[in-house]
């Protein structure tokens, strides 16, 4: 408990239990809408932000979050005006963002350690706007999801179904890319890009196994998203291991867990 | 001709999807309180009929209107919800909804308050006979069974036109049957004017409703 003494360290536990109880739903999205390639997407688009950040001045955090927001946009309207699927828009886009931020990396002369430490996060960094920004976004996205349960479920079930039942599931769908991709670039410089699936889809998926509707999966996904926080967290001060790696691990063992008892209940079943 | 009060009329139209004629010079009117199957082989255009109907899909000329408004006006969006519309992907939905969550769904957009929903869709699950159903899983649902809860799902929204789109293709002869009771019940008890589009030739063959056969994107 000393350990909490420490400001970055609190705030590092307080930003990491915020985003593992509220982060899953995003995951919930990415599952449901098939976004995994999107979700790649938004990491190269936070990586260009960083990069320009870094070459402007600004905060990269900010300008990796205003990068995923624009590309959110430029995806859902090139695919709707397009017809084209949202995978393939995303894959261009993936490219396009990466090949930029290799260009402003070279061109501006940002040391390629500190544009690509965005792709590692800690949450012993976070400041205390950083800590806010996850507090109102993790308000944001709990609000969304259940004061227009019914109608983001309509747009999850079907998106035509969505549409002739009344729903503007052109609007809803936008918010819940905007979410998504929110939830990457705080993911990013919480624990990094190459892990923050443990907090985003592993508890989603766990949560896919045993949950037996639509409410049940976005509760159960927090819950196992709050487990693995706050247990990773007391690990790795157990352990003495990066706090993203202890979330990861026990997140991954938990996911083992989950497909152990899949397949005791299909057996039963 | 499509009769001045028609619930659906549509005069002329053309739709093209990426340079393909999909419906050309479509003319097609059906009287409230109607059932109808349009018949037809695959590509023949009847599921983007339905979904022009819908406001799915756009078209490039001809008019059409439903229950009395332009399709795609302010004043259609006011009606947008009189329609109910039962699709067959919605069948294969694979995520863990609920069966009354998927009922519920007919209602997400009402001006109602929630008692008033709730109540709407305990009646509706009533009248179609899926109330045992509300707390099953919808994905593990037989195909029956799932068409029941969108035919619910569509009385919550209080329709007065339903589209279905091959919505008896995927069922064994005993579902199939229960299906065309509810609608044909429907249709009696409460006037609701209903098209369906069905290359299912049990269906065609055993029916007294109204057959529009279509081919390569208009009306044979």
């Amino acid at each position: 408990m000393q350990a909490f003494s420490y400001p970055p360290i609190l705030r590092g536990f307080v930003a990491l239990v915020v985003a593992g109880c509220f982060f899953p739903m995003a995951g919930v999205f990415i599952l449901r809408l098939n976004l995994v390639t999107l979700r790649f997407t938004l990491m190269h688009a936070a990586l260009l932000g960083a990069a320009l950040g870094l070459a402007l001045h600004i905060d990269p955090l900010f300008a990796g979050l205003v990068l995923d927001v624009a590309a959110i946009v430029a995806i859902a309207r090139v695919a709707r005006e397009s017809g084209l699927a949202l995978g393939y828009v995303a894959t261009f886009f993936m490219v396009l963002t990466i090949g930029l931020a290799f260009a402003v990396i070279y061109k501006a002369g940002v040391p390629s350690k500190d544009a690509f430490g965005i792709l590692w996060g800690s949450i012993y960094s976070l400041s205390g706007v950083d800590l806010a920004v996850t507090a109102l976004y993790a308000a944001a996205i709990a609000l969304f999801v259940t004061a227009l349960f019914p109608r983001v479920s309509a747009v999850l079930f079907h998106r035509e179904i969505a549409f002739a039942s009344g729903v503007n599931e052109a609007a809803v769908t936008t918010a819940i890319l905007l979410f998504v991709g929110i939830s990457v670039a705080l993911l990013m410089k919480l624990i990094g890009a190459l892990l923050l699936d443990s907090i985003l889809l592993l508890p989603a998926i766990v949560a896919s196994f045993t949950a037996r509707s639509a409410r049940g999966f976005f509760v159960q996904a927090c819950v196992i998203g709050a487990f693995c926080s706050i247990a990773g967290f007391f690990s790795s001060l157990a352990l003495d291991v990066p706090a993203s790696s202890a979330v990861t691990v026990i997140a991954a063992c938990l996911l083992g867990v989950g497909l152990i008892y899949r397949r005791i209940a299909r057996r039963r079943s | 001709m499509a009769q001045p009060d028609a619930c659906i009329a549509a005069e002329s139209i053309h739709v093209s999807i990426d340079g393909h004629s999909i419906l050309h010079d479509l003319s097609f009117s059906v009287s409230c309180g109607e059932r109808v199957i349009v018949a037809g082989p695959n590509g023949a255009g009847k599921t983007t009929l339905l979904k022009v109907i819908l406001g799915l899909q756009r078209w490039s000329a001809g008019t059409l209107r439903v229950l009395g408004a332009q399709v795609g006006t302010r004043e259609w969006l006011r009606h947008r919800r009189r329609v109910g519309y039962v699709n067959q992907e919605a069948i294969s939905v694979d995520f863990p909804f609920s069966g009354r969550e998927v009922v519920e769904i007919g209602v997400c957009a009402l001006p109602l308050t929630a008692p008033v929903k709730r109540e709407r869709v305990q009646e509706a699950m009533s009248a179609v006979g899926c109330t045992h159903l509300q707390h099953r899983m919808y994905a593990r649902l037989s195909g029956g069974e799932k068409q029941k809860l969108s035919l619910a799902r569509c009385l919550c929204q209080d329709p007065s036109v339903l589209l279905l789109d091959e919505p008896t293709s995927s069922l064994d002869p005993v579902s199939r049957r229960e299906v065309m009771d509810i609608l044909h019940d429907l249709n009696e008890r409460r006037g609701l004017t209903v098209v369906m589009v069905s290359h299912d030739s049990q269906v065609l063959a055993e029916t007294s409703w109204r057959i529009e056969r279509m081919e390569a994107g208009s009306f044979a």
